[in-house]
């Protein structure tokens, strides 16, 4: 009686977690009684991190609240801003704010945004113009990814964006690679060259 | 008269050999005016390009590259666009009595500016200073005394005084 009952108690039980998303590492099949009898073994039941299961579920919404959040503002930062090389934008001071919360985020986010705007020139050049202030390593290799994307949009002033962030990167690896994008028209390809000559003397 | 040092943003400017009506982003977003005014650095010569520049530079929060134009002064007077000094904003303190405004401006004095940019611009006339040349500019000035580092945003005073790569 006993044992068909813990049993059934304990299958209950794994049950009721499993239906929780939590992982039963093991059911007992045996128990003793007090003669020391074995009717089963000690009732030893391990959820393998449940409390942390329902812990990073939280932190993922929170996450994804914070990225919705996040990506609403910059976009309506992007659609309303006046962008003008060397003057610090609304949209830099907007993701200043954020970059202390969660730089990861961001970054991840940033990109999203420049994937769906391919066809939005003013939210490019926003982006480019945002990406070329941010802090070159910690927005590494992200930035570098929309820039390279940039080079090869039709707009004549994304392409010049895009020289513009790697100039102010100052990096010497990333400006070289410029050796391969020959731009149009040609004061877009003289910059190009100029900025590799500046920091590579080729 | 002298000539006036304008910046322009190049990519704004879709101007071919061909003289063809300017396209309206050069217009509304290049020549953006506040309270009808367009800001502009006088010089005395075609060669003192850089004094214009360096005004801008040493005002603006990031080290990028600026493109000018210059334009005769007496060109715009004779096209009846009114020129007014005002203290431009920069910490070169040499400079600030070289700032002028185009003030009162109207529709068809902006047609008119346009089409003198435009002009410089299919002439190769186009002043590029990239963020190198801008450091340089900034440098010197540092050096020779003309302008104080602290005033400079601390972006820029940051590039500019990191050392040489």
């Amino acid at each position: 009686m006993i044992r068909s009952l813990t049993a059934s108690i304990l299958a209950q039980a794994a049950t009721s977690l499993r239906s929780q998303s939590l992982t039963v590492k093991s059911v007992p099949k045996t128990i003793s009684d007090k003669k020391g009898e074995t009717l089963a073994s000690p009732p030893e039941i391990r959820f393998e991190g449940a409390s942390t299961t329902v812990t990073q579920d939280n932190e993922v919404r929170v996450e994804r609240t914070e990225a919705d959040s996040f990506r609403k503002g910059l976009e309506d930062c992007l659609d309303n801003d006046f962008f003008e090389p060397g003057i610090k934008s609304a949209t830099d001071h907007y993701v200043e704010k954020w970059l202390a919360i969660n730089p990861m985020m961001i970054q991840v986010e940033t990109g999203k945004v420049f994937l769906a705007s391919r066809g939005n020139d003013r939210r490019l050049i926003g982006i480019l113009n945002l990406i070329s202030h941010m802090d070159m390593k910690v927005f590494h290799p992200m930035n570098e990814m929309i820039a390279v994307g940039a080079l090869s949009h039709r707009s004549t002033e994304i392409k010049e964006c895009a020289i513009r962030a790697f100039e102010y990167w100052e990096n010497v690896d990333l400006i070289r690679n410029l050796k391969h994008h020959k731009l149009t028209p040609k004061w877009l390809d003289d910059y190009r060259l100029e900025v590799i000559s500046d920091f590579c003397g080729e | 008269m002298g000539y006036l040092v304008r910046k322009i943003a190049m990519g704004k400017w879709a101007v071919s050999d061909e003289i063809l009506p300017i396209n309206a982003d050069a217009i509304t977003q290049c020549l953006k005016t506040d309270d009808n005014t367009l800001s502009v650095w006088r010089i005395e010569n075609e060669q003192e390009v850089s004094k214009g520049v360096l005004a801008m530079a040493a005002s603006n929060d990031f080290l990028s590259k600026i493109d000018v134009v210059i334009v005769d002064e007496s060109e715009l007077t004779s096209g009846n666009i009114t020129i007014e000094t005002t203290p431009g904003k920069t910490p070169c303190t040499d400079l600030v009595d070289s700032h002028r405004d185009l003030a009162a401006l109207n529709v068809n004095n902006l047609a008119f500016i346009s089409e003198s940019i435009a002009a410089q611009i299919r002439a190769d006339k186009v002043y590029r200073f990239t963020a190198t040349k801008i450091k340089a500019l900034l440098l010197d000035a540092i050096n020779s005394g003309s302008l104080n580092p602290e005033l400079l945003s601390d972006s820029v005073r940051e590039k500019v005084l990191k050392p040489a790569i």
